[in-house]
């Protein structure tokens, strides 16, 4: 892979031994769509590691033997990614990048991140808006990154927009991230600007220890994406931004409960789809519906039918995407057998009792967070939430065992 | 029980009095049957509002699709299907391009006289 960029544009180029089918970190095929992109609302004088690293977030699925950057990277970050990925990467040649001091929220506005903003009342956010690309055909004009920035503009906190039509590098499954790391693209490059030292992501612990996002159901304390240990976890810290997971040792439920009660939950929107709210009729809203009514404790609401296509994966066998927020919900919504989860009820023993341990938080992310903000964290957790005890801690390290 | 004799026309008098303060039963069954009434207009009027949201409940998906007659549902469908087409096609061409460029670059490389220096200051794309 040999990889330009041209101010913020980037652009690159596969070797011989590339294939358009890759793999993403998390071994979901992925095919390439075209080989430009572009990131706007950043400077284009940052550090060589952070041109490399943003780069790496999107043609890492597609590079099989080495990486060739157009400006030299430092030799931490050439280490970091032959350990990591097995790749030669290079031209070697710079100075390391330092950790700056800030701590920057990659904010969505989905109730995930915005728990995550809770945590650190003080850190900036970077908002990733969608743009289309001018060579690809846009086919999804119900994704209203529009009304997501707007929301994420009213939440008062310092913000930076950044503009990328980078998800349109990817043809298959669909237009997204090429790795779920390429949402953090253009902070990156506004790094040394804003001077960070991390970046904090919504991922939660289902997300971080129980093997959530396309599904393995274990607990993934290794979690090649998300521990600080792990293959990205590294190339991050060589380039001096931490990976952080504020929230990574709680549920759904509990980012739900902290979103839905912060200073920000008139601006929270888990949908991509509404415009004046959530359009309540996809498989998300029906989701996240779920979560809510168990953490208000009422009635499920939703005007989808067991019949609608986005029931579909409820009415069969699990294992389900999220399970143990579906396990929760199962025990929590009253009636829930007379709505269209009423199926899945015959797969679970669930109970109170038996989900409780989805209500506090897991120490190990605390104490994985950096040093600097570790404290902060824990302190809120402490505070707002909880921790697990023993039993409930076992319940997290034996998941799908 | 102490029974003290009063004079009929004082007696008259006391209940002339209390009578007056207290709505005599013919007027209570009158306020009865007025409230009846009320409430049974009102179902009356709830009834009729029920079937009034029924009605435009029912008549807005019908209201929704616009007139399109057969002509222009036929562009219609015909433009959707280019644009599916096109886009489609357009998918398979920005690809063949990725891989044209793959081997170019393949070829360039076993060429003879190398041309590295030139061909890193070119974009990718």
């Amino acid at each position: 892979m040999r990889v330009t960029w041209t101010g913020t544009d980037l652009s690159f180029r596969l070797d011989p031994d590339d294939e358009i089918t890759g793999k993403a970190s998390d071994d979901h095929p992925v095919k390439l769509a075209t080989n430009s992109c572009s990131i706007g609302g950043v400077p284009d004088d940052a550090h060589p590691d952070l041109f490399a690293l943003a780069a790496w977030t999107i043609v890492a699925p597609w590079t099989r033997r080495s990486v060739t950057f157009d400006r030299a990277i430092s030799a931490e970050l050439a280490a970091a990614l032959h350990d990591g990925w097995g790749i030669e990467a290079g031209p070697v040649g710079a100075e390391p990048r330092g950790a700056g001091r800030t701590l920057a929220i990659s904010y969505s506005g989905g109730a995930d991140s915005v728990a995550a903003a809770t945590v650190y009342p003080q850190a900036p956010f970077v908002h990733f808006r969608r743009v289309p690309h001018r060579r690809v055909p846009n086919r999804w004009p119900h994704y209203r990154s529009d009304v997501l920035a707007k929301l994420a503009a009213k939440t008062g906190r310092e913000l930076n927009v950044v503009t990328s039509d980078l998800e349109f590098t990817l043809a298959e499954p669909r237009p997204g991230y090429p790795e779920h790391h390429a949402v953090a693209a253009g902070a990156l490059l506004m790094a040394d600007r804003l001077d960070l030292g991390g970046l904090g992501f919504g991922y939660e612990l289902g997300s971080r220890w129980l093997g959530g996002g396309r599904y393995l159901w274990r607990y993934t304390p290794d979690n090649v994406m998300w521990s600080p240990h792990g293959r990205w976890g590294r190339l991050f810290a060589a380039a001096g931004v931490h990976l952080v997971l504020p929230v990574g040792g709680v549920s759904e439920a509990v980012t739900m409960r902290l979103a839905t009660r912060s200073d920000l939950k008139d601006h929270v929107r888990w949908c991509l789809r509404g415009t004046d709210g959530p359009c309540r009729l996809c498989g998300k809203c029906l989701y996240k519906e779920l979560i809510q009514a168990a953490v208000e404790r009422r009635p499920l609401d939703t005007p989808i039918t067991a019949d609608r296509p986005v029931a579909r994966k409820w009415l069969r066998k699990p294992p389900y995407g999220g399970q143990e927020m579906i396990e929760y919900g199962l025990a929590r919504v009253p009636g829930i057998d007379k709505t269209l989860f009423a199926g899945a009820l015959d797969y679970f023993e669930v109970s109170e009792e038996s989900t409780s341990w989805l209500e506090h938080c897991y120490p190990k992310a605390i104490e994985e967070i950096p040093a600097q903000w570790r404290d902060e964290a824990a302190a809120f957790m402490a505070a707002n939430v909880g921790f697990m005890t023993e039993e409930e801690v076992r319940r997290v390290e034996t998941w799908g065992s | 029980m102490m029974r003290v004799l009063v004079p009929a026309r004082l007696r008259k008098a006391v209940r002339t009095w209390f009578d007056s303060r207290y709505i005599s039963i013919a007027n209570h069954r009158q306020d009865i049957r007025d409230a009846l009434w009320e409430v049974q207009t009102l179902r009356r009027e709830m009834v009729t509002l029920q079937s009034e949201v029924e009605r435009l409940r029912n008549a807005r998906p019908q209201a929704a699709p616009p007139k399109v007659d057969k002509l222009d549902k036929a562009k219609l469908d015909d433009t959707h299907r280019l644009a599916q087409e096109t886009a489609k096609a357009l998918d398979g061409l920005l690809q063949n391009e990725v891989l044209i460029w793959q081997a170019v670059d393949d070829l360039r490389a076993r060429l003879p006289t190398p041309s590295a220096a030139k061909e890193g200051q070119q974009p990718c794309a």
